[in-house]
C-alpha cells in the first residue's frame, strides 16, 4: 500500500504543472486551480487504488478536475463574480495543442515572475508546478512550514493584487522573463545539487529541476539557454552517484571514481549541448554547460582539457563579470598554469567573496599544494559552510595538515 | 532524383558502454557527417530516438490491445536520415561515411512516398516517431499493405500534430550494412532476423508518451501491423 501510494505521489507531482496550467485558464485564479487539483487527487486514490492507474493519468485527472471545478463554479457563482480574475475565464476556446502547451508555459512564468523574489518563485514553483507539498518545500530549505505557507500565501496575493500578467511574454520581454524561469530552475537544481544548510544532496529538488527543464526545451524548443541549462544540469546529475555521502564527505571532482557517472545522462547532456550550440546560443548556461562537459567527457581529472575550460570561463566572466566565476577559473588556472599562478588571481577576490566558505577552500588548496600553511583558510572555510558533506570533508583536510 | 531512408540500427546496450568521450566523439562525427551531406546537398531531413527502453511498441493482437515496453530486440531504430541520390549504390556511398557505434547497423532503404517536414524540432510539445512494422510475404502484397496504410491514414492526421512522414519500398529492393572491428560488410534486404520491418516513419507532436499511446491504439495502423513510439531527441 506504501509503495502504491508512492507511485501515485510520483504521477501526481508529474502531472500537476501541466493540469494546475490548464485548470488557471479555465476558472482564473491559481487557488482555485489548485484546489480542483487537489479535488481530483483525492477521487483519484481510491479509485486508482481499485482499478490500478490509468493508462493515461493525466487525462484522467484533468477530467476529474474539470468537473469538480464546474461543480463547485455553479455554487461559487454569486461570489466568483468579485473575486479578481487573473484571466478572463475561458471555456469556449477549443483545445488545441497550443494551447495546451501555452497553458503550462504561462503557469511557469507567472510562478517565476520577476516581481517576486527569487526565493518566493521558487517555492510557488516547487508547489504549483513541480507539485511539492509545503512541508517537502520546508524540509527542502529548513524552514518551518509555516513560513513557506506564508510565502507562497503572499505571493499568490501579489499576483493577484498586482494584476501580474498571466501570459506568455514576447518580443523584448522575452530574455528577461525567460531568465527569471531559468534563475529559478537553476537555483532549485543547486539547492539539490549542494544545499546550503544540511545533506550532501537532496535527490527530489535535483530531479524536480531537471524535469522542469526539459518541459521548458518541449515548451520553448528555440531557446539556447533553455537547452544550456538542461544540458548543465544533466552533467551534474550524471555525478550524483559518485560526489561523497554524509560519512566520506564531499568528493571532489578529482577524486570521484568516473566509470561510475551516469552515462545515458552524459548523453542527455551533450545532445541537449548540441542543441543549444546549434541555435546560435552564447549565453552563461551555455558557458557554464561547455565547461562540465569538458570535464565531464575528460577520462581523467589531469588529462582534462584545461586550456579549453579556461577559454570558456574567460568568455564567461567576460559575459557576467561574476567573482564566483573568477573564482572558479582559478581552479582552471592552477591546473593549467600552477597553483602559485592562481593563488596570485585569487587576491582581488578575496573582498567580494569574504563571506563565501569556498573563497577559503580554494585559497586552502592552493596554499597547500604550494606547501604553505593552509589550516586558517580551512578553518574560515569550515566556519562559513553550511552544507554537512563539504563541512566533513573540510575536517578532513584540517586534520590532515595538522 | 530518387531519395532513400537511411536508417541506424544500434544496439544499445553496447551503446551504453561507450566512455563519455567516446560518444562525444561519435556525436560530433555524426554531425559532421550529416554537415557533409547538407554540403553536397542530399540531406532532406533526420532525426535522432531516444533510447528504445523509453519507447513502446503498440499492437492488436486477436481483438486485445496491446502495449509492450522497450527495447524490443537487440538491435533498435537510433536515427533515420532521407537523402537524395542516383541510385542505390549511391546512396549506400553516402551512408557508409556515417560513423557508427560498436554492434550497429545501418538500413538503406528507397522511398516509396514521402510528406517531409524539416522544420519539426522548431515546433513546440514532445515530439515522436511512429514506426510502421509489419511484413509481407511479396513485393505486391507489400504494395497493397501500403497502399491500404496510405488509404486508411488520408485523413487521419490532426493538422497540428502531424510533423512528416515516409513510406519505404519493399525491403527487397534495400541494402544494408553492419560493421565489426573497423570493417563493413553490404548485405541485400530482406534483412537477415527481421521478421518485422518498418515500412514507414511518421512524426507526430504529442503531450506525453501515454498520450501517444492512446492515439496509436485508436489509429487505422492497428488493423494492419506493429507501431512502435520513440521520443526524438532534441539535437
Amino acid at each position: 500500500m506504501e509503495e502504491l501510494s508512492q507511485t501515485f505521489d510520483a504521477v501526481f507531482q508529474r502531472e500537476k504543472g501541466r493540469i494546475v496550467g490548464a485548470l488557471v485558464r479555465m476558472l482564473g485564479n491559481i487557488d482555485a486551480a489548485e484546489e480542483a487539483f487537489q479535488e481530483a487527487v483525492l477521487a483519484a486514490i481510491p479509485t486508482w487504488r481499485a482499478g490500478g492507474v490509468p493508462a493515461n493519468p493525466a487525462a484522467w485527472l484533468t477530467t476529474a478536475a474539470k468537473n469538480h471545478a464546474r461543480d463547485a463554479a455553479r455554487h461559487r457563482s454569486i461570489v466568483a463574480k468579485n473575486a479578481p480574475l487573473l484571466v478572463e475565464r475561458d471555456t469556449v476556446t477549443p483545445e488545441t495543442f497550443d494551447t495546451i502547451a501555452d497553458d503550462e508555459l504561462r503557469l511557469i512564468f507567472t510562478c517565476c515572475h520577476p516581481a517576486l523574489t527569487l526565493d518566493t518563485r521558487v517555492a510557488l514553483t516547487l508547489k504549483v508546478v513541480a507539485g511539492f507539498t509545503t512541508e517537502e518545500i520546508a524540509r527542502a530549505f529548513l524552514c518551518p512550514e509555516k513560513t513557506i505557507a506564508q510565502r507562497i500565501t503572499r505571493a499568490k496575493k501579489t499576483i493577484e493584487e498586482e494584476r501580474l500578467p498571466y501570459e506568455v511574454p514576447e518580443g523584448a520581454e522575452l530574455p528577461e522573463r525567460l531568465a527569471s524561469v531559468l534563475a529559478v530552475v537553476y537555483l532549485m537544481f543547486n539547492e539539490g545539487h549542494t544545499p546550503r544548510q544540511g545533506p550532501l544532496m537532496r535527490l527530489d529538488l535535483q530531479e524536480a529541476s531537471l524535469r522542469l527543464g526539459r518541459a521548458l526545451c518541449d515548451l520553448l524548443p528555440n531557446e539556447p539557454e533553455v537547452f544550456g541549462l538542461y544540458a548543465l544540469m544533466a552533467f551534474g546529475f550524471a555525478r550524483v552517484a559518485t560526489r561523497g555521502d554524509a560519512e566520506a564527505g564531499l568528493l571532489l571532482l578529482s577524486e570521484q571514481d568516473r566509470a561510475r557517472w551516469d552515462r545515458p545522462m552524459i548523453k542527455e547532456g551533450l545532445m541537449a549541448l548540441q542543441r543549444a550550440r546549434r541555435l546560435g546560443g552564447r549565453g552563461s548556461y551555455l558557458l557554464q554547460a561547455e565547461i562540465a562537459a569538458c570535464h565531464t567527457t575528460a577520462e581523467q581529472w589531469e588529462t582534462t582539457d584545461w586550456s579549453r575550460i579556461l577559454g570558456w570561463y574567460d568568455e564567461l566572466l567576460g559575459l557576467t563579470g561574476s567573482p564566483v566565476v573568477a573564482l572558479n577559473r582559478t581552479v582552471a588556472v592552477a591546473m593549467h598554469d600552477g597553483p602559485a599562478e592562481a593563488l596570485a588571481a585569487l587576491a582581488e577576490l578575496e573582498a567580494p567573496l569574504a563571506s563565501y566558505h569556498l573563497f577559503y577552500a580554494i585559497r586552502a588548496d592552493f596554499r597547500r599544494r604550494l606547501g604553505q600553511d593552509a589550516r586558517e583558510d580551512y578553518r574560515r572555510a569550515l566556519e562559513l559552510a553550511g552544507n554537512e558533506s563539504e563541512r566533513v570533508f573540510l575536517r578532513r583536510r584540517i586534520d590532515e595538515a595538522s | 532524383m530518387p531519395q532513400f531512408m537511411v536508417m541506424i540500427l544500434e544496439n544499445e546496450v553496447e551503446e551504453r558502454k561507450l566512455a563519455p568521450s567516446e560518444t562525444k566523439a561519435l556525436l560530433e562525427g555524426q554531425s559532421a557527417w550529416e554537415r557533409e551531406l547538407r554540403a553536397v546537398s542530399a540531406y532532406l531531413d533526420g532525426e535522432r530516438l531516444r533510447p528504445a527502453s523509453e519507447g513502446r511498441r503498440v499492437s492488436r493482437r486477436d481483438g486485445q490491445l496491446r502495449v509492450d515496453r522497450g527495447p524490443f530486440g537487440e538491435r533498435a531504430l537510433s536515427a533515420c536520415y532521407v537523402v537524395e541520390a542516383e541510385g542505390l549504390d549511391a546512396a549506400i556511398k553516402l551512408a557508409e561515411k556515417c560513423p557508427l557505434a560498436p554492434g550497429a547497423e545501418l538500413e538503406v532503404r528507397p522511398l516509396m512516398k514521402g510528406a517531409l517536414q524539416p522544420d519539426r524540432a522548431n515546433r513546440r510539445g514532445r515530439l515522436f516517431a511512429f514506426a510502421v512494422l509489419g511484413s509481407a510475404p511479396s513485393e505486391r502484397s507489400w504494395i497493397e499493405v501500403m497502399d491500404r496504410i496510405d488509404e486508411s491514414t488520408r485523413n487521419h492526421f490532426a493538422p497540428d500534430r502531424f510533423s512528416g512522414g515516409v513510406r519505404l519500398q519493399e525491403p527487397a529492393r534495400g541494402r544494408g550494412m553492419a560493421s565489426a572491428g573497423g570493417r563493413r560488410a553490404v548485405f541485400d534486404g530482406p534483412f537477415l532476423e527481421s521478421k518485422e520491418v518498418i515500412g514507414g516513419l511518421f512524426f507526430m507532436r504529442m503531450a506525453d508518451l501515454q498520450e501517444a499511446v492512446e492515439w496509436a491504439g485508436g489509429s487505422e495502423f492497428m488493423k494492419h501491423g506493429t507501431l512502435e513510439i520513440r521520443e526524438l531527441w532534441r539535437s
